[in-house]
């Protein structure tokens, strides 16, 4: 009789309990959320002073701005306009002759585009506890230069040291050389361009 | 028009700034870069359940706090992570479906024009999956003059779910005309232009799409026979 008792009781309580387990049971399937959510920095923009050495026409200043785009971490892309104005040839100095060039032909502009690959990035100590971080770039591209009154197609291939003065500003040292073909002096030929510029960007 | 104030709206919103998101370390640990890049060493580390404020991501990188510090948190690691709504991350790059709803897209493109290297910009805007209107502007610069066209196209993709997607359309637009020449100074001369588009596009990864073309013009000139050119081109979209 007891036993047939404990057994009805065990058997309820069990049910009851599988019961209660099956309240209990998590709902886990947990919700996902895009990492848009947070707000990406891969935009950079720069500004640049320097010098540019302009084939046959002496040295003269240079400023560049330049719009890039971190497409991971070691490509970017970027779009550039820089501008300077040409001095006087050897030739014009010397001879005494009319000059080359209109004031307004001397302007030398470059617009185009080029692709950027960080080969080595890394960190510039200046102190025994305190360090910046840097990174050394490659890049080639190409565009347009707008001088003595032609427009001709251009190579730019260089090379930038980026300093990372705070997680948003860069310090950048560049050197870059624009290519292209000349018919100013009768015949053609290819003329480089190199360039020295220091400048600040920001990334936004 | 209402799809236009929600582009406004939309453009807007990704030029505020979004707000720091809280997380807790779900996985056993993460670790903690001085750098956003390869090789940056791990100066601290953060074991499970501890508390991080992601800041900003930068390309595979993510700024966090963490104890009033900041660090650089791999992308990857961001599934060792959950928010404190238990929201996991979703880092798929292949974001077909993102690609299938886009509206806007941004493109350069390299390539031949008549036998002249040329370079162009376009910007698209997709008014549904099938059917886009570009706006593009080129140059080329040949030995015997160099040409900027302008071209409003309209373009039609009867695949737009397919990942390798043909899509085809027409255009017109004004091609100038600056002859190269030492001695006499010709004028500049503006044609009209309608041109033929066949071409491919590919949904690379994340938000960014190859591009591959023929073009062929022709040019309205005011002689007796029209010119025709064709455009090879080869570049990629980003879109929004």
């Amino acid at each position: 009789m007891e036993t047939w008792f404990q057994r009805i009781f065990l058997a309820l309580s069990l049910t009851s309990a599988a019961a209660i387990a099956q309240q209990v049971e998590p709902d886990i399937t947990p919700e996902v959320v895009s990492e848009d959510l947070l707000d990406s920095e891969n935009w950079l923009l720069g500004a640049r002073v320097g010098v540019l050495s302009i084939e046959d026409f002496g040295s003269s200043a240079l400023a560049a701005l330049a719009l890039s785009y971190h497409i991971n971490e070691d490509f970017y892309l970027s779009a550039e306009y820089a501008q300077a104005k040409a001095g006087r040839t050897s030739f014009e100095e010397l001879s005494g002759a009319a000059p080359l060039l209109t004031d307004s032909e001397r302007e030398w502009r470059y617009y185009g585009a080029h692709l950027g690959y960080m080969v080595l990035p890394g960190e510039a100590f200046l102190s025994e506890n305190y360090a910046l971080n840097s990174g050394l770039s490659l890049f080639i591209g190409g565009g347009n230069v707008d001088f003595a009154g032609d427009k001709v197609f251009a190579l730019q291939l260089g090379s930038q040291f980026r300093l990372y003065a705070t997680d948003w500003l860069a310090l950048e040292l560049t050197f870059s050389d624009y290519i292209f073909e000349t018919t100013i002096l009768a015949r053609s030929k290819t003329t480089h361009n190199l360039s020295l510029a220091l400048g600040v960007a920001v990334y936004f | 028009m209402i799809r236009f104030l929600l582009l406004c709206i939309s453009l807007f919103s990704l030029a505020t700034v979004a707000e720091p998101v809280d997380v807790s370390v779900s996985g056993d640990f993460v670790n903690l870069h001085s750098g956003a890049g390869r090789g940056y060493p791990i100066v601290q580390v953060a074991i499970k359940g501890e508390r991080l404020t992601l800041l900003i991501q930068r390309h595979d990188w993510v700024q966090v706090e963490f104890k009033q510090q900041q660090y650089w948190l791999a992308r990857a690691d961001l599934t060792q992570v959950i928010t404190t709504q238990q929201q996991r991350f979703d880092l798929s790059d292949d974001r077909m479906a993102a690609f299938e709803a886009r509206t806007l897209e941004a493109g350069i493109q390299f390539g031949d024009f008549n036998g002249s290297s040329m370079y162009q910009v376009s910007l698209a805007y997709l008014f549904s999956p099938y059917l886009q209107t570009e706006l593009s502007v080129g140059q080329a610069n040949g030995d015997q003059a160099d040409n900027l066209a302008a071209e409003l196209s309209l373009y039609l993709s009867p695949w737009p779910h397919w990942r390798l997607s043909p899509y085809f359309g027409i255009g017109g637009g004004v091609l100038r005309t600056t002859p190269r020449t030492v001695l006499v100074q010709t004028p500049d001369r503006n044609n009209s232009l309608a041109s033929a588009e066949f071409g491919l596009r590919y949904y690379l990864s994340r938000n960014f799409i190859a591009r591959a073309a023929y073009r062929r013009s022709v040019i309205v000139t005011d002689r007796n026979d029209n010119e025709e050119i064709d455009t090879w081109k080869l570049g990629f979209s980003v879109f929004f």
